[in-house]
């Protein structure tokens, strides 16, 4: 079998699903850190080079927003979803519940 | 921590002016706590080849900063096929055949060889690059200005397919190649048999060189058979293996006609009796050259019919007989 292919194809799958898994986890706020490593330890990995652009991207969009503070002496910038993140969680989850009934009727 | 520091400024560099601090700390801060957190399983600090291995395990910095950049792109990937059908084929109808012409004249006209002698000659191709790089840079600044207006123009929203192109039959032979093919042939006949006469300067006498009594009788005949073919082609216009077949044999008898008249000049003598002879040489080396350009015009003609004529070969090989585009025709 071809593994690149795979592999492309397997990170295309994911892509869609960071956002959504993402957006769900900054329902509680966090930094990028800790955030990498909570996703991470439910079994959904993400790369730091695709977190943090991917945070900026959704906060420049209006789904998140951002504040720098200070923890553990260092600077850190928190993310937390905003209102606007969370009526687009609402619906994308709906969405994904749909999606996801309806592959498992086709697989 | 100076890897660290240079593997900052590195990515730094490379961000947009109006976040470069705000990334660059959040980027600092993950990357020290990663460190933080190895050195505390560790018990002790990291030295310098673990560090760069978190460092690698982030990635070069142009990749780093290139994800915070947005996507751009000079030629989009709707344009980009067209962009690069129209590079080559300003490559083979016009650089490429440009190049062979000058082949030839260095290859088979002593006199352009000794008018540009050693290193000279290759900057006879001077003009060729410069040309190469104008078509490349306008034909790459039309595309995309043309990607720029296109997006905005709403082009791609009010198509209809009405407006599409009629569909390429590559079994068709069109009527306007075929007639011509017959009326050039014919001229070139009627020329050949010396039933038609070009204009001539009083008192020059342009007589063949002996080679051509030894190639009259095989031009004409070549000559005559892709007139015969053309006629056929302009009543019956599709191609069959048989037309398709004797086609590329006389393209390809052609071919070897003129390259073997390549090799074989001067192909004219001149006799002006009003003329002093230093001008007599100079009107048949003219005269000469421009033979030289047309066989060179005439080989890189026929170079393409042979190509496209194999190309023809090879794909009625795999299509179903009588079918193309999915289409039956008539026989």
């Amino acid at each position: 079998m071809n593994t690149d292919l795979f592999e492309s194809l397997r990170l295309e799958l994911r892509r869609g699903c960071l956002i959504l898994a993402v957006l769900a986890a900054l329902r509680t706020e966090q930094y990028g850190y800790t955030l990498r490593k909570a996703l991470a330890d439910q079994g959904m990995e993400i790369e730091e080079g695709t977190l943090y652009p991917l945070l900026r991207r959704l906060e420049s969009q209006g789904l998140l927003v951002s504040a720098w503070r200070e923890e553990d002496k260092r600077n850190k910038r928190f993310y937390r979803l905003s209102p606007d993140g969370k009526l687009i969680l609402k619906k994308l989850v709906a969405e994904w519940r749909s999606i996801n009934s309806s592959l498992d009727e086709i697989l | 921590m100076d890897l660290l520091d240079r593997y900052l400024q590195a990515v730094k560099f490379l961000l947009p002016s109006s976040q470069k601090e705000d990334i660059l700390a959040e980027l600092s801060d993950d990357i020290r706590s990663h460190i933080e957190e190895q050195e505390t399983g560790l018990g002790r600090k990291l030295d310098e080849a673990e560090l760069e291995a978190i460092l690698k395990r982030w990635g070069h910095p142009m990749q780093v900063a290139g994800r915070y950049l947005p996507q751009q792109y000079l030629i989009g990937p709707v344009l980009l096929p067209l962009y690069r059908l129209v590079l080559k084929m300003v490559l083979g109808f016009y650089l490429i055949p440009w190049l062979l012409v000058w082949f030839s004249f260095v290859l088979f006209v002593p006199t352009y060889r000794a008018e540009h002698p050693g290193f000279s000659l290759l900057g006879t191709l001077g003009t060729w690059w410069i040309t190469a790089v104008y078509v490349f840079g306008f034909v790459t600044a039309g595309f995309a200005f043309a990607e720029r207006r296109l997006a905005r123009s709403g082009f791609f929203d009010s198509w209809s397919p009405r407006k599409l192109p009629v569909a390429r039959d590559p079994n068709r032979i069109p009527r306007s190649e075929s007639i011509g093919e017959l009326v050039g042939g014919m001229v070139f006949v009627l020329w050949w048999v010396d039933l038609l006469r070009l204009p001539s300067i009083p008192g020059v006498t342009v007589t063949p060189a002996p080679l051509w009594s030894s190639f009259y009788w095989p031009i004409l005949l070549v000559v005559l058979a892709s007139v015969v073919l053309a006629g056929v082609n302009t009543f019956r216009p599709w191609w069959t293996r048989m037309r398709s077949g004797l086609h590329l044999a006389i393209d390809s008898l052609g071919l070897a006609l003129v390259c073997y008249l390549f090799t074989t000049g001067p192909w004219v003598r001149i006799t002006a009796s009003n003329l002093p002879m230093e001008k007599a040489a100079e009107l048949a080396e003219w005269i000469n050259l421009s033979v030289l350009i047309t066989l060179a015009v005439a080989a890189v003609i026929l170079g393409i019919a042979v190509f496209r004529g194999i190309r023809r070969t090879l794909r009625s090989r795999t299509t179903p007989r009588g079918v193309a585009n999915g289409l039956p025709h008539p026989r």
